[in-house]
């Protein structure tokens, strides 16, 4: 829409008729009415308010709406102080309409479909790859398959053997660790056959980053070979379905940048804790109960000790309170609930 | 010749896998069987699954 042009304007504004003048008023014509309109209607339409001849305040409950659903991105991952469960829209819940789903209200995985959540945020989901090296030199997302085998209606796939294939595979194992089991797990996507393996997206029953092996069921008679082909693992797809995707639970976990110089963080999948590897020593020097020394100790009889310069003490306390020990290896957090962005929710 | 291999509380040895003289393959590969040991064993603890890192010339 532009500003009007119509007979009597005067650089796009409407002038009053004013005889006295002898100033002729802007006449009004069908093509300023109709831009009004039309301008209004689509902000309406377009936000996915039915037009409606029984009320001239839509106009705002639209750009409410806009407001939620798009002030963020279909995917992003946000922060509350509070828990929320989802909230559909209506002129009612205006004010607390809540298009995302809550990552810390799932106990491990869960399966969200397109008719609470829109075709487009399903969509989303399910082309979200798992790029190793996501956006870097040497980004991997369809990993090389060397050789295929059905084996009592397992099919197996044996990726590239090279560094970043073994860590692409390591990371997904990872994932599966901290995920805890097979089920309600990620899937393998073939976009063309494999040897006897047809297209499709399976669900993943073993990996083995060592082997560079992915298992998952197929019925076919046994059969093997070897294949230059690729394969390709999508985060949040479901196989057998296009209108739903898994996600997965973000209870008690930090946020860590994807990037890292090997490639172990990998955005979309998950993480347990991890501590630095270290190792104690000891300086000590051996002596005997009695004054022998350590030339004696292969032919000494007695028992032999390590000299208190060699004793392994506990780590250093911060000298407020003892050593803190936990299940899992923590940096300094600050808790809340995290949620996925999803830009629609109907009940 | 240098190997990593994934062997069982019994010394029984599933996987072997060759070292070769690339360091960033090796650290991987060494990293990888850990993570694959480690899953074996969260379903299977009695199997005492883990890796070693073996020398055929040292053990001649």
């Amino acid at each position: 829409m532009d500003k009007t042009t119509a007979p009597g304007a005067s650089s796009g504004q409407f002038v009053d008729d004013n005889p006295g003048l002898g100033v002729v008023g802007t006449l009004i014509t069908a093509a300023d009415q109709n831009a009004h309109q039309d301008e209004l209607y689509n902000a309406i339409d377009g936000s996915g308010i039915t037009p409606s001849a029984a009320s001239n305040a839509q106009l705002w409950l639209a750009i409410r709406k806009a407001i939620v659903e798009r002030s963020k991105h279909v995917g992003e991952v946000f922060s509350l102080l509070h828990h929320q469960a989802p909230v559909e829209w209506s002129v009612a819940n205006a004010d607390t309409y809540f298009p995302a789903l809550c990552l810390t209200d799932i106990a491990t995985s869960a399966v969200v479909d397109a008719a609470n959540w829109g075709a487009d945020a399903i969509a989303y989901l399910r082309g979200l790859l798992v790029k190793f090296k996501d956006g870097m030199t040497g980004e991997l997302a369809a990993y090389g398959v060397t050789n295929w085998a059905i084996v009592s209606n397992v099919a197996t796939l044996t990726f590239t053997n090279d560094a970043d294939h073994i860590a692409a595979l390591t990371a997904l194992l990872e994932d599966n660790s901290a995920h805890g089991s097979y089920t309600g797990w990620r899937t393998i996507t073939l976009a063309s056959a494999i040897g006897d393996i047809t297209a499709g997206t399976y669900a993943i029953t073993n990996v083995n980053a060592s082997s560079r092996t992915v298992s998952f069921a197929f019925t076919a008679s046994n059969n093997s070979g070897s294949v230059t082909a690729s394969a390709e693992f999508y985060a949040n797809r479901i196989a057998g379905s296009t209108t739903t995707a898994r996600v997965f639970s973000a209870r008690g976990r930090a946020i860590h940048g994807a990037g890292d110089d090997n490639g172990y963080m990998v955005n979309g999948l998950a993480r347990r804790g991890f501590g630095q590897n270290h190792h104690h020593s000891t300086n000590g020097i051996v002596s005997q109960i009695g004054g022998g020394t350590g030339a004696n100790i292969s032919t000494g009889g007695g028992a032999y000790f390590y000299n208190s310069p060699g004793n392994v003490t506990g780590a250093t306390t911060d000298g407020v309170t003892a050593t803190r020990a936990s299940k899992d290896t923590n940096s300094p957090a600050f808790i809340t609930h995290l949620y996925l962005h999803l830009g629609s929710y109907t009940a | 010749m240098k190997y990593v291999t994934i062997v069982n509380a019994q010394g029984v040895e599933l996987e072997r896998h060759p070292l070769n003289g690339d360091d960033h393959y090796n650290e991987t590969l060494v990293y990888a069987a850990k993570i694959t040991a480690e899953a074996w064993n969260r379903d299977h603890p009695e199997d005492g699954w883990k890796v070693v890192e073996i020398d055929d010339e040292a053990e001649v």
